[in-house]
């Protein structure tokens, strides 16, 4: 069976380099992520505008209003793709699961389009479980019709033709309900976005975050089980079918409420947990999943300060700068994985 | 003429006829409803009231002639991949071949390079993108020479968001310059008029004849490498010519429709069955079916658009194209994903 202790021996000096490092590059990152933009705030100026009286006013509207609730969704998001991909990936012992390629943020962006552009009156509280109930709906298609898939390959592209799908019905709620196909409206459904999202946003996502976060690392555990053969995770008593579907439901509701808000990041989930995995270098979801969500976090804050200088002074959409940054690591991972994969 | 033959001659024959039922259903169809009767008379210029001339050849005409141009070069283009490739899931958009000839139209468009852009110019730039898209696709995805239809697949999918995010930040840097942006991602025939036509007509009057005619060297290249060596094909030439035929044909459709998925996955694969493999027969057919398909496909997106099933909505985009493709196709792309693995 396989070792899932998570003491490793001689390895403490390499986890604090390793933790310390992420830890300074994510401040590095949140510092830029607070500077950068229109009033660009230098610095050294920011402790004072932050915690002290300094600053135009324009500086502190900007920085409190905006750029800090910005900031907690950048590492929210991060956090929640990159767990959801991780928990997808171990669960369905398939390292190309990811909430986009399971249907789960197209049908959650197509229930969020289909709520907001044909004016169905559901509170704002409640978007979260509309784009849950749209993401669910969508992955228990792709996980049936994937049913009998003989590789990870074969499943992901089942997912791949769903999204495909998905995406066409967007673009029609959009392009009959939208009074114009102008970029912007269709970016606000197919491309995760953090720009202008204000604390209302941040406070929607933090209860879902904060329930499914902890039960994710609690029943880490239980991913571990699942990973093993059916037959040998079943006969150490575990209900294979109704665990897994457990974790689904789990994983879909970590991202539904941040597509409601912010639009489906894209890529995250998928990349996140392959580098959390060279990161601790086995796979046990004890250490894989708050693996994931740091360097989760680190991606999407990363993309976001991207996303405010690659055209500067203009911003972008977060979800394209989030597939340029992860696009060519994956490239790179799928040359490098072994035959086994396909 | 032997069973084949005829059986041959008979679907041919029914393909075409229900071509040109939907031709002049196309040409009926808009904001005023022209009987087919009344069409007829205003194509050959007996038109008893001026109007039908003016909207049949003035609006209608172009567009329609657009489906049926497009929708023969995106049969032809992809039964030309799948032989070349020996992979029934190929096609213009799954091998980063309109990927990247979207990014090119749009940077060409845009006046990026600083350079006049005259538009009938325009579809060289896409050739180009067309090319090194598809390139990029298959580099990333051979391994030591040889290229797994789903692998291959999985990596296009990667490039081909890697490149509409490059779209997308062009069309964010300059939108403007560009309009809409639906029509270049999921492709659309809306609003065109006699000077895109235009620019299609010398690329599918120059390659479609071209790609018919070359189907006895197409057949060689279906079979393994050894016996069309053995039967005295210039093996590397004949691919070439036939890649670069096909990236051709798609060029000529993006850079009128932009990036309209699926008719070059179905038409060939429903070609192949109904009329085998040669590809005597198998070219010809997949291009009928082709224009079929999109001008199907564009009488339900121009149909919707006249009634919209939303009565709020004053003023609409129109719905693309592809996103009706999009609805059709995926189902197919999943039945082709599991046909490939079998």
């Amino acid at each position: 069976m396989r070792e899932t202790t998570a003491a490793v021996p001689g390895g403490s000096s390499r986890w604090a380099a390793a933790a310390g490092g992420l830890a300074a590059v994510i401040a590095v990152l949140a510092v830029a992520e607070l500077s950068i933009g229109q009033p660009m705030i230098a610095p050294e100026r920011l402790p004072g505008v932050l915690f002290g009286e300094s600053g135009e006013p324009l500086e502190r509207l900007a920085i409190h209003e905006l750029r800090l609730p910005r900031l907690i969704l950048a590492v929210l998001g991060g956090a929640g793709f990159g767990l959801s991909g991780a928990i997808l990936q171990v669960v369905l012992r398939n390292p190309l699961a990811s909430p986009e390629l399971l249907g789960v943020s197209g049908g959650a962006s197509l229930a969020m389009a289909v709520v907001l552009l044909l004016n169905v009156p559901v509170v704002f509280s409640l978007h979260p479980v509309v784009a849950l109930a749209g993401g669910l709906g969508a992955s228990v298609v792709v996980l049936l019709t994937s049913r009998g898939a003989r590789s990870p390959v074969e499943a992901a592209l089942t997912g791949v033709a769903v999204a495909a799908l998905l995406n066409g019905m967007i673009v029609a709620v959009i392009s009959l309900a939208a009074s114009s196909g102008a970029v912007q409206v269709l970016f606000l459904f197919t491309v995760g976005n953090l720009s202008n999202r204000s604390w209302n946003h941040v406070e929607l996502v933090c209860p879902w975050l904060a329930a499914g976060i902890p039960t994710a690392l609690v029943l880490a555990q239980a991913a571990n089980v699942l990973q093993l053969h059916d037959d040998l995770s079943s006969s150490l008593g575990a209900r294979t079918l109704q665990l897994r579907a457990l974790f689904v439901v789990l994983a879909a509701s970590l991202v539904a409420a941040l597509v409601a808000v912010a639009g489906p990041i894209a890529w995250v989930g998928l990349l996140t947990p392959h580098l959390a995995g060279l990161l601790v270098g086995k796979p046990d979801a004890r250490l894989l999943f708050p693996a994931s969500m740091v360097i989760g976090a680190l991606l999407v804050l990363a993309s976001d300060v991207l996303a405010k200088v690659v055209i500067y002074p203009w911003e972008v959409p977060v979800g394209l700068c989030t597939t340029l940054v992860a696009a060519p690591p994956m490239l790179w991972l799928l040359r490098r994985s072994s035959a086994g994969l396909v | 003429m032997n069973e084949p033959a005829r059986h041959f001659a008979a679907v041919m024959l029914a393909a075409g006829a229900g071509a040109l039922v939907l031709f002049v259903l196309h040409l009926g169809l808009g904001t005023v409803w022209i009987p087919p009767e009344r069409v007829f008379l205003a194509l050959v210029d007996r038109a008893a009231d001026p109007t039908d001339r003016t909207i049949v050849w003035g609006l209608r005409l172009p567009r329609a002639l657009l489906a049926l141009l497009v929708g023969m070069m995106l049969g032809l283009s992809g039964a030309l991949m799948q032989s070349v490739m020996r992979n029934r899931l190929a096609e213009p958009g799954l091998t980063g071949v309109s990927a990247g000839g979207v990014l090119m139209a749009v940077v060409f468009l845009a006046g990026l390079w600083g350079l006049p852009a005259p538009r009938p110019f325009l579809p060289v730039a896409v050739l180009g993108g067309a090319i090194a898209g598809c390139a990029l696709v298959l580099l990333a995805s051979q391994r030591l020479g040889r290229i797994d239809p789903l692998r291959l697949l999985l990596t296009a999918v990667i490039v081909n968001a890697l490149l509409v995010s490059l779209t997308s930040l062009v069309m964010l840097r300059s939108e403007y310059a560009l309009g809409s942006i639906l029509p270049w991602l999921i492709g659309s025939l809306n609003g065109r008029v006699w000077g895109d036509a235009w620019i299609a007509l010398p690329w599918a009057g120059l390659g479609v004849p071209m790609g018919l005619l070359a189907a006895r060297a197409i057949n060689l290249l279906q079979l393994d490498d050894d016996s069309s060596r053995a039967l005295g094909l210039p093996l590397h030439g004949a691919r070439l010519a036939a890649f670069a035929l096909a990236a051709g044909l798609a060029a000529g459709a993006l850079s009128v429709a932009g990036s309209v998925g699926f008719i070059g996955l179905a038409a060939p694969n429903v070609a192949r069955v109904v009329a085998g493999a040669d590809a005597r027969r198998a070219l010809p057919l997949a291009v009928m079916l082709g224009c079929l398909l999109l001008l199907a496909a564009d009488l339900v997106a121009q149909s919707v658009s006249i009634k919209p099933p939303i009565p709020s909505s004053t003023q609409r985009a129109g719905l693309p194209v592809g996103a009706v493709l999009a609805l059709f196709g995926a189902p197919l792309l999943v039945v082709l994903i599991r046909r490939s693995v079998r």
